[in-house]
């Protein structure tokens, strides 16, 4: 983490690697899990509702407690951490601070509904389906382009 | 546009059901004029009782279950188990004829790999079964070569409904 204190990323020509390596294998991180969430969740909303609360005419049971909490552990760590590194990246680029502050509330806050729109879904009501999906996008968007503006920067030259 | 969709379909498509529901195939299967859907209730005592016998780990809570009425009498019940085979679940239907012995099993829902579902010809050794078989793969029961995990939740399903059906056979009429 010692890149947390450097003044420019790009001083350090291992770091400034090092750095893009990891936003590369981000970007196919987040591929992959766009594909899983597929799997795991369902991009429709009848698909989420069958999978969390069950469907007795497809013999599906509802989500255990166990499942739910196993699921949103390791999506909640992984999401946390590239989320972490990609905006103290962008923190240092040439950004305004308003750009700076619209990302990390935009990525923060869609994290934090779509960790807990499963939890809505299950405890609340069915409706919060929409909630789930709506910031699944916006959380992935979010991060393909914090780490667009993070390759561009550390590409960049500089002085440039 | 039209690729997109297909595209869209191929990602969005629901599960599957693979067989007929629960109550055409009980009326199916004993002829019956009446089929209706009732709840078991499972207590811990029976839950442990029935971890015994069945050798098969058993939790209290609610089985769905099924009854079949010909002429107002009662032909035979049926058993729905929702079991996970490896990480996703199967539904097996168990149908029992009053005397407690096995009319047919059949898979309606399965969630695995479909090179794993069990298939009919297998299925068909349940058949005549009751509780003075064991229903125990290797001994009665032929396994299923690259499938044993779900050879064995059907059988573990066998042995738990049809000491059920016993336990609950009044429940039934």
């Amino acid at each position: 983490m010692r890149f947390t204190t450097s003044q420019d990323l790009r001083e350090s020509r291992l770091l400034r690697h090092l750095l893009l390596f990891f936003f590369v294998q981000g970007v196919f991180f987040q591929a992959l899990s766009i594909f899983f969430e597929n799997t795991r969740w369902g991009w429709v909303p009848q698909e989420i509702k069958n999978k969390i609360l069950g469907n007795e005419e497809f013999f599906l049971r509802p989500m255990s407690v166990e499942d739910l909490v196993t699921a949103l552990h390791t999506e909640i760590f992984l999401y946390l951490f590239l989320q972490t590194m990609l905006l103290l990246v962008f923190l240092r680029t040439r950004a305004s601070d308003a750009q700076k502050s619209l990302a990390c509330v935009w990525v923060l806050f869609s994290l934090f509904l779509n960790e807990l729109s499963p939890l809505l879904i299950r405890y609340v009501s069915e409706n919060f389906v929409f909630a789930k999906i709506i910031s699944f996008w916006a959380l992935n968007l979010g991060l393909i382009v914090l780490t667009t503006a993070n390759i561009a920067f550390l590409l960049r030259k500089k002085n440039a | 546009m039209k690729h997109i969709l297909v595209v869209l379909l191929f990602f969005c498509g629901g599960p599957a059901q693979s067989a007929p529901g629960p109550l055409t195939l009980l009326k199916e299967s004993f002829q019956a004029d009446e089929a209706k859907r009732i709840s078991l209730i499972v207590t811990k005592k029976e839950a442990k009782e029935l971890t015994q016998s069945a050798r098969s780990p058993v939790k209290a809570g609610v089985v769905r279950a099924y009854t079949a009425k010909k002429q107002g009498k009662v032909v035979g019940g049926a058993i729905l188990l929702i079991r996970r085979v490896r990480t996703k679940d199967m539904a097996t239907l168990y149908l029992i004829e009053n005397a407690g012995q096995i009319k047919s099993t059949e898979v309606l829902a399965f969630y695995e790999p479909p090179e794993y579902e069990p298939s009919d010809r297998w299925l068909k050794q349940f058949r005549g079964k009751n509780l003075q078989q064991r229903l125990t793969i290797g001994s009665d029961l032929t396994n299923i070569t690259g499938a044993t995990l779900s050879a064995e939740e059907v059988s573990r399903g066998a042995r738990f409904a049809v000491r059920l059906f016993k336990m609950k056979q009044k429940e039934f009429r």
